[in-house]
């Protein structure tokens, strides 16, 4: 089942203000991607709108995906959690989408390693804000652009040219070594 | 396949007698079950009810249910004026009837044609405001004569009859220039009856008011007397509320049974076999009956590939009667895709798709076989997109007709100049919401329509090369390293 927005009511919120305004930050950094789109409040922020699939570069499409994505505190260290309903998405381990439409779309120690690192250098929270929406976007557009083209073209195995993380471990411990070659 | 040739009657009848299988059903090719066909001469008629757009580009199901109870009236006083002067109805194209004469050609049966045509525009006329009212907008007729092959290809309302022969081809095509309440034949034909002009191929002439045909005292008693018939048969009270049907039922079969009518959101595609009327023509002058088998057997190979296409394509389909040797049939989105998804592809992967035999995987019919084909589905503003399917009963058959829109638009694009056989056409509206990379193999044919002379190639190019869509490191002023270039992965954290 593929998650709606009608399962984000009905929370008591206990965030505070100072969690808040990065979540909010984050949120509209992410929002300028996006069509049109609405902000449910709560302990999480959930952004929900239209997609277009156009990075404006490499990734020139007209399909528009409705897209959700769930930003938790702190943010933007917490990786956004994001689903896309679109009706021709292939669902499984090969295609990096679960079946309620949650998009895998970078491995999550980069993420924290990354962002963890920039925010220990103290950089800018404005420029670290639009450095992780950035690279968020770009991924879910990208991977989404990956199934929308695979639907058109009938493609039902992930080609190889489309690069991705080893499933589960595989890809933590590809992730591992890359860092210790790069540490050298 | 086996054929045999038999009578007209034989032919037409087809349906009542005790074949209990289709005659191009799977069972029947497997069984090699023989398909008779008639080989004769008589007069083939197309007749063109102009209706506004309100009844054409169906916006509502009201509109849909009306153009329907429209188009049934309208079967129904031909079928009773043909039934009068021997003819039988072969095709109903929508507001386009095409009606067959056994007759040879002579200034008598000339004349009967004439009385016919008259008799049907007066009462077509007469009986305007119960087709259509102000939307009606006219109706016209356009005949010839000759030898024509038909054949009957099942006994379902989605087969019916394809009639092959210049004779049968030559008035569909100039249908579209004869004026309102007028008949045109070609001018060595009117030259029995009429003095012709002969720098023109075609006779026209006014079939109501003064300038009408003046008929003999016997003509205008049989006249009067079908005006009375024609008032009857318009008569008939249809109940709207059996039109219509859910459309769930819809899914790969493409031969699903209908009780009724349904408005369908699709691609309406028509694709044209070029030059198959010369090669008809060419068997014809041979003399030959084994160049009349061969060809027949030639065209038994062209329905069995759109048998095959619709068979092999994934997406519903709703197959319609061919219209000679043109394959009609509407597609609807997959069952993984919303119409707006497909409306961004499948005016170029559609048309490919039949054009190279998805990629090689469906045989041509024959070695030098070369199509040209349309698709359409239209927008918000051109006809909703919706596409009406329904059956029209006449008191012999069941007949399965499309209208709509794009169905409309299909059928236009088939005259457009400066195509040729191996291209295909989109309506401007349908390549507007192309993606890019679609766009790229058309070009425009003229201000209503884009043609593509090479999208048989774009089959193969979406699996042998694939783009790599990886968004790259992106640069952000106050950080010194890029973003990641996109690389997804998978856990089982959800």
């Amino acid at each position: 089942m593929r998650k709606t927005l009608i399962e984000y009511t009905g929370t008591p919120v206990t965030i505070t203000s100072d969690c808040f305004q990065p979540m909010l930050s984050f949120t509209m950094a992410l929002s300028r991607y996006f069509e049109s789109y609405g902000i449910v409040m709560g302990n999480r922020l959930v952004l929900h709108g239209q997609l277009l699939l156009d990075n404006k570069e490499e990734m020139r499409f007209k399909q528009i995906a409705s897209v959700i994505a769930e930003i938790t505190t702190p943010a933007p260290l917490s990786m956004p959690v994001v689903y896309c309903s679109a009706p021709w998405l292939k669902c499984g381990a090969d295609w990096h989408i679960s079946s309620n439409g949650w998009l895998c779309w970078e491995l999550p120690n980069l993420w924290e390693d990354r962002i963890g690192k920039l925010e220990a250098e103290k950089v800018e929270s404005g420029a670290l804000t639009q450095y992780a929406a950035t690279w968020c976007m770009n991924s879910v557009i990208s991977l989404l652009c990956r199934h929308w083209y695979a639907h058109r073209h009938g493609i039902e195995q992930w080609p190889p040219e489309w690069k991705h993380w080893g499933h589960y471990n595989e890809g933590v411990l590809e992730y591992e070594r890359q860092k210790r070659k790069n540490h050298k | 396949m086996n054929f045999i040739r038999s009578s007209f009657s034989d032919v037409y009848n087809v349906q009542h007698r005790d074949f209990g299988k289709m005659a191009f059903s799977a069972e029947s090719r497997a069984e090699a079950m023989p398909t008779s066909y008639y080989d004769g001469v008589g007069f083939h008629l197309y007749s063109q009810l102009s209706l506004q757009l309100k009844y054409t580009a169906l916006q509502n199901t009201a509109a849909a249910a009306k153009s329907l109870e429209i188009i049934q009236r309208y079967t129904d006083l031909a079928d009773a004026c043909a039934q009068k002067s021997g003819g039988r109805i072969l095709e109903v194209q929508g507001e386009c009837l095409h009606l067959f004469f056994e007759k040879e050609l002579t200034k008598v049966t000339l004349s009967e044609m004439l009385v016919f045509c008259t008799e049907l525009t007066n009462a077509v006329y007469d009986q305007k405001q119960h087709l259509g009212g102000d939307a009606f907008e006219g109706f016209k007729i356009a005949f010839d004569h000759g030898r024509a092959l038909i054949l009957s290809t099942g006994t379902a309302a989605d087969d019916l009859f394809v009639s092959l022969g210049p004779c049968a081809n030559r008035p569909a095509k100039h249908l579209p220039v004869v004026p309102a309440e007028a008949t045109s034949m070609p001018s060595e034909i009117a030259a029995l009856l009429f003095t012709v002009d002969g720098r023109s191929n075609w006779y026209t002439m006014k079939l109501t008011g003064h300038d009408a045909l003046a008929l003999s005292a016997t003509e205008s008693w049989s006249s009067r007397n079908f005006s009375a018939t024609a008032n009857r048969v318009v008569q008939r009270v249809y109940d709207p509320a059996t039109f219509f049907v859910g459309t769930n039922h819809i899914a790969k079969d493409s031969r699903f049974r209908f009780t009724s009518a349904d408005l369908q959101q699709g691609f309406f595609m028509r694709a044209d076999l070029h030059d198959f009327t010369r090669k008809v023509k060419d068997a014809f002058d041979s003399g030959s009956e084994r160049e009349i088998l061969s060809l027949l057997a030639n065209f038994y190979n062209v329905l069995k590939y759109g048998e095959d296409f619709l068979a092999q394509t994934p997406r519903p389909a709703i197959r319609l009667p061919w219209a000679g040797d043109c394959a009609n049939m509407l597609l609807l989105p997959k069952t993984n895709e919303s119409l707006d998804d497909s409306q961004l592809y499948y005016s170029a992967t559609g048309p490919a798709d039949w054009l190279s035999g998805y990629n090689g995987e469906i045989h041509p019919p024959f070695e030098e076989a070369k199509w040209l084909v349309s698709i359409c589905c239209g927008d918000e503003k051109n006809g909703k997109r919706n596409v009406l399917i329904a059956k029209v009963s006449t008191s012999e058959h069941d007949f399965l007709f499309a209208t709509g829109w794009s169905v409309g638009r299909s059928k236009d694009a088939h005259e457009v100049e400066n195509v040729r056989a191996g291209d295909a056409l989109t309506s401007d509206i349908d390549y507007r919401v192309l993606e890019d990379e679609y766009q790229e193999y058309f070009i425009a044919a003229n201000s209503v329509f884009m043609k593509s002379g090479a999208l048989a190639g774009l089959a193969s190019t979406g699996k042998s090369y694939v783009p790599t869509l990886q968004a790259k490191a992106s640069t952000i002023p106050g950080i010194a390293i890029q973003t990641p270039p996109s690389r997804p992965y998978w856990c089982e954290k959800h």
